[in-house]
């Protein structure tokens, strides 16, 4: 189940809830589509209440990443729990993603960018 | 002389490794922790031992059967309910009639036994408590003595607070005793050395020395420990360590049959088991030890980490500080843990791959013969079939467990399966019954691969959820069958609770021998 809010200041946070795998991954990818179609580019995906992520889910983040940059925006993790983070770390994708600890942390990387870190970051994953 | 290793604990700080492995059976350098205790005797003289089981004590006798190939001569005590380390000693007090030595079985020393030994002897101790020094921040989690310059303690301190310990040398769990000092144990108690024992010896003055011993000593009781000891054998600290593995360049040890791409990177200090196989452009090390039967695949990168045996570490992926057991990767430093589902990433190799193989052809094979010769059969019922118009095949739902697939409790992943046979419902099915074949179109699941040839009994649905989790992990372990022992036991007159006494028997005790032997009984249809 995915519980999304809407953040007054302009960056869109999705939390999903429980287990982001294939059955649920699909869902997850819609949504993000959607809010990036709606023009939505800047969002956040608060993972603090999911507790397992497995390749499908993983597919779902990427794919959400993809999109959201390729709409001038991005997409950023907040609040990886223990058994989410080991999974992201083993499979290299905690390089791919920005990844903050809390989600107070993800929306102010948006909205409060130096010259030095822009908020639109300049490389494009390779599709 | 004789020995005692305490190998009851439940070692619940290594969770969930623990699990389904008990604690001396867990691997330090390819080696069941215990391997290397008893080894560690057998080198001192000591070849008569005796080890206390709990927790999952199948494993480890069927590890270590009589210790035999040790060279050592290995009984066992089974308590079904924990009596504490001295408890354990009292419950085989009969089987010490001297000197003797008791050490906990998930502990490493590199330490001269014999001289441990002749010192108690020298000092006419009663109990003599191998002790190391300790930083001070760190003597709160074990015993701490406080010793004269004869080396008698002049107190012992339980897990105290750093600040009020008495001093640094703690305990490392390896004792000498005289046979006298166990009368001092009550029978059938709950009696711990360090909580129980030790003070009464101290009350009532008997002569209580410690063996200072400087050398490197790990009790494998949490994450970063085990990672601590791996660091340490890898460079080489343990000198009287047998490892099983050949030193080829300074710093890799490899085993044997092991195949290493000339494009992968192995970087030392490094050891690798057997029979393993590593990838091209896969970096492998530094201080790392890579378990037997296990596959790291191509640019996968695994670093300061421990995999365990039978692993397959899937395609680029990376292990830093962690441990591979199974389907678990384990952060050292954190002990967090993840469990994997996707066999991309990381899964568990069952069994040899030859084994399977095997199986699976014979399986193929027998099942195509039977369905080519039961051909003519299934011409007459289908020419019958074509005359009575009535349904002739049917699809029935069972679930079967995925063979080498758990979830996170243990239990058996198990997938639904469409199985074949004649409708009861048509003449066809009818006359089926008659002959004895109704089952027969479930060979073609067993060419398929959704079954094997013999197996345990495809659960329905309710059966399954009506089945605790604790039979599951039993039965689970073999894969579901178009025939098996529950076949010729009754078929399906058994009732649930015998069809799995009869399964769980049949997975525990599962070989193709036994495979062979069904298959035979079933088909000349035979029931016991």
């Amino acid at each position: 189940m995915i519980v999304e809010l809407r953040d007054e200041t302009g960056v869109a946070v999705i939390e999903p809830l429980g287990r982001l795998d294939a059955r649920t991954a699909g869902t997850f990818r819609q949504r993000l589509a959607t809010l990036v179609e709606e023009g939505k580019s800047w969002v956040v995906a608060d993972l603090s209440r999911v507790d397992f992520v497995d390749s499908v889910g993983l597919a779902a983040l990427v794919s959400g990443l993809k999109m959201a940059r390729s709409s001038a925006g991005d997409l950023r993790l907040a609040g990886l729990q223990g058994p989410v983070r080991v999974i992201f770390e083993i499979t290299r994708l905690h390089r791919a993603f920005d990844i903050y600890d809390t989600l107070p942390e993800a929306v102010h990387s948006f909205l409060h960018a130096t010259e030095e870190s822009p908020p639109i970051p300049r490389r494009v994953l390779p599709s | 002389m004789k020995a005692m290793i305490l190998a009851a604990g439940v070692g619940s700080r290594l969770s969930p490794i623990t699990g389904d492995t008990p604690k001396p059976m867990l691997p330090v350098a390819n080696k069941p922790v215990m391997e290397h205790t008893i080894e560690m005797l057998v080198r001192a003289g000591i070849t008569e031992i005796k080890a206390n089981l709990h927790h999952l004590p199948h494993l480890v006798e069927q590890h270590f059967g009589n210790g035999r190939r040790w060279g050592a001569n290995l009984s066992y005590s089974l308590e079904s309910t924990l009596l504490g380390t001295a408890g354990a000693v009292k419950r085989v007090q009969r089987f010490f009639d001297d000197t003797f030595v008791v050490l906990v079985g998930d502990s490493l020393w590199d330490i001269d036994v014999a001289a441990v030994v002749a010192y108690h002897k020298a000092c006419n101790a009663a109990v003599t408590v191998v002790v190391k020094p300790m930083p001070q921040e760190m003597v709160g989690r074990f015993g701490v003595a406080r010793v004269d310059d004869d080396g008698r303690i002049l107190q012992f301190q339980e897990k105290p607070r750093p600040e009020e310990a008495c001093g640094n040398l703690v305990s490392t769990g390896f004792y000498v005793l005289e046979p006298s000092v166990l009368d001092l144990i009550p029978q059938a108690e709950f009696f711990d050395f360090a909580r129980d024992l030790f003070p009464k010896l101290l009350e009532r003055g008997l002569p209580f020395y410690a063996y200072c011993y400087e050398g490197p000593w790990s009790d494998i009781g949490a994450f970063s420990e085990y990672y601590q000891v791996h660091q340490e054998i890898l460079s080489g600290s343990y000198s009287r360590l047998h490892l099983p593995a050949r030193e080829v360049a300074p710093g890799i040890r490899l085993g044997h049959h092991t195949r290493i791409h000339p494009h992968a990177n192995i970087q030392p200090p490094v050891m690798i088991g057997d029979y393993c196989r590593i990838a091209r452009g896969a970096v492998v090390g530094p201080n790392t030890v890579v378990g037997p039967h296990s596959v790291v695949d191509e640019e996968a990168r695994v670093a300061h980490s421990v995999v365990g045996a039978h692993t397959y570490i899937g395609r680029l992926l990376e292990l830093e500080r962690c441990l591979a057991y199974g389907r678990w990767v384990v952060r050292f430093d954190c002990g967090t843990s993840a469990y994997i589902e996707d066999d991309v990433l990381l899964s568990h190799i069952r069994g040899r791959p030859g084994g399977q193989i095997w199986s699976r052809a014979a399986d193929l094979g027998i099942s195509t013969l039977a369905l080519i010769g039961g051909l003519p059969i299934f011409f007459g019922l289908g020419v019958v079939a074509r005359l009575t118009r009535q349904p002739t095949i049917e699809r029935t739902w069972r679930l079967a467990p995925v063979p080498g697939q758990r979830l996170p409790s243990g239990a058996p992943r198990m997938r639904p399966v469409q199985l074949l046979r004649f409708s009861p419902h048509g003449a066809v099915g009818k006359l089926a019954e008659r002959l004895g074949v109704s089952r027969l179109p479930a060979l073609y699941n067993v060419m398929r691969g959704d079954i094997s040839l013999v197996g345990i009994k495809p659960m329905t649905e309710e059966e399954a959820a009506s089945v605790s989790e604790d039979w599951l992990r039993h039965v689970g372990q073999a894969p579901a069958g178009f025939t098996g022992l529950w076949r010729i036991q009754g078929g399906d007159d058994l009732p649930l609770e015998e069809t799995l006494a009869v399964d769980a028997y049949y997975a525990a005790s599962k070989s193709l021998w036994n495979d062979l032997r069904i298959l035979l009984w079933a088909a000349t249809r035979r029931k016991r």
